[in-house]
């Protein structure tokens, strides 16, 4: 694993290479949730890869042949496939590396991580709304939807019984949340989780996970980075280097 | 394989059903719903027995809500009560439950290169939403423009794959994920977004041909009944033709 905390590539960069055979490549950025879910997985699985980190500020155009969108995450591998969508490449990462399966096998299970993924997608689009909110009154509302949703959450782990959503060991559902979980602290967010007592001891174990521990950035670097990158500053991505 | 696919909806008041009989599954459905007819085309090509509950989506159930907290269709109720929500979650868990006729590729990549389509197709159920729900004739035109970039998009995943349908030159998962919505362009008058794009009309044509895809087809004017009423809020709607 290499290249997790490398300068990002922007316009006028070169293409890299192509991938080393018995690797697996990441297209990514240091602060980007989306693509921690993938670096999440790739740790957890133990595979080996490296990371490319794109500027997302000032995108390479070489970039757009790897995603048309220009979005991360984007794997790439020796044999040049390209997947992209952060959930389509953590699913494709199980079961293309089947040691420590990160999705349960029984598809009634399968499908019950998958319902709640479908419940948590409207958290994100949530969030982003109130980063980039500056006007107060409106934040109050889109809180108030935002607390909803995390109640929905609590509500599924309640119902489960168990630590982790999946079960009580940790699980894909687990990875595929934890970065918008581990940004509230950092966006002041935290009253969100005030009233949900399953969701904070859940955060609370998910921190003691190696592989969480591993990728976690501090509220500090988070919040330098968010200023520069509401900024459209190039030098966000980079923050902390 | 299939039991009461016509049965009139069940609305507010109506009696729970009865647990699953062993060796079937249920799909809460409606007639006329797109989201609905991807898991049913997926139980039919599959050859899964299964009993079909209709809900009246204009007049819902109380007891519904207990099987979706949402109240949409579609979801499967398996004999051991186990409930799935979410069209394409039912697909990809019947393709699983039932490893007979395998709709999704063995292959990780060429899965997640479905779920990629997938995921460019997700454009295209919402503005055909807002297009049916959009009175002015300006506001559509702008809807239509953005629903032709989407339409072409789709248009160049076949021309770069060179084959028939969108898994390759047999039907697959996909194909079935996204066909409800192309059989509908012609009853809503939006035939005009696939004129510009050539290879789609001949998947549309294949499509057609197909048993499973032609067993559930509904023609134009029962549809455009359908959804003059539903777009009227009746409780009849989900009924029209029966």
């Amino acid at each position: 694993m290499s290249g997790g905390s490398a300068r990002s590539l922007g316009k006028g960069s070169a293409p890299p290479g192509p991938v080393p055979e018995g690797l697996i490549r990441v297209y990514s950025m240091r602060f980007c949730p989306y693509a921690q879910r993938t670096r999440l997985v790739l740790t957890a699985k133990g595979i080996r890869h490296e990371v490319i980190n794109i500027n997302l500020k000032n995108k390479p155009e070489w970039f757009f042949k790897k995603n048309p969108s220009g979005l991360v995450p984007v794997l790439e591998t020796s044999q040049g496939q390209l997947i992209c969508e952060s959930a389509i490449t953590c699913e494709y990462l199980d079961e293309a590396y089947p040691e420590k399966k990160l999705l349960p096998g029984d598809p009634y299970e399968k499908a019950c991580q998958k319902m709640v993924f479908e419940s948590f997608s409207k958290v994100p689009p949530l969030i982003s709304g109130i980063v980039r909110t500056q006007n107060k009154e409106d934040c109050s509302g889109l809180k108030e939807e935002l607390r909803k949703e995390i109640t929905k959450l609590e509500e599924v782990l309640t119902a489960k019984k168990t630590t982790f959503f999946g079960g009580n060991s940790l699980s894909m559902i687990d990875y595929l949340i934890w970065p918008w979980f581990e940004r509230l602290e950092a966006l002041e967010l935290n009253e969100c989780v005030d009233h949900t007592p399953a969701l904070k001891l859940w955060m609370a174990a998910m921190k003691k996970d190696p592989t969480v521990s591993s990728l976690l950035t501090d509220v500090k670097t988070f919040q330098g980075f968010f200023n520069l990158y509401l900024q459209n500053s190039p030098e966000a991505c980079d923050y902390g280097l």
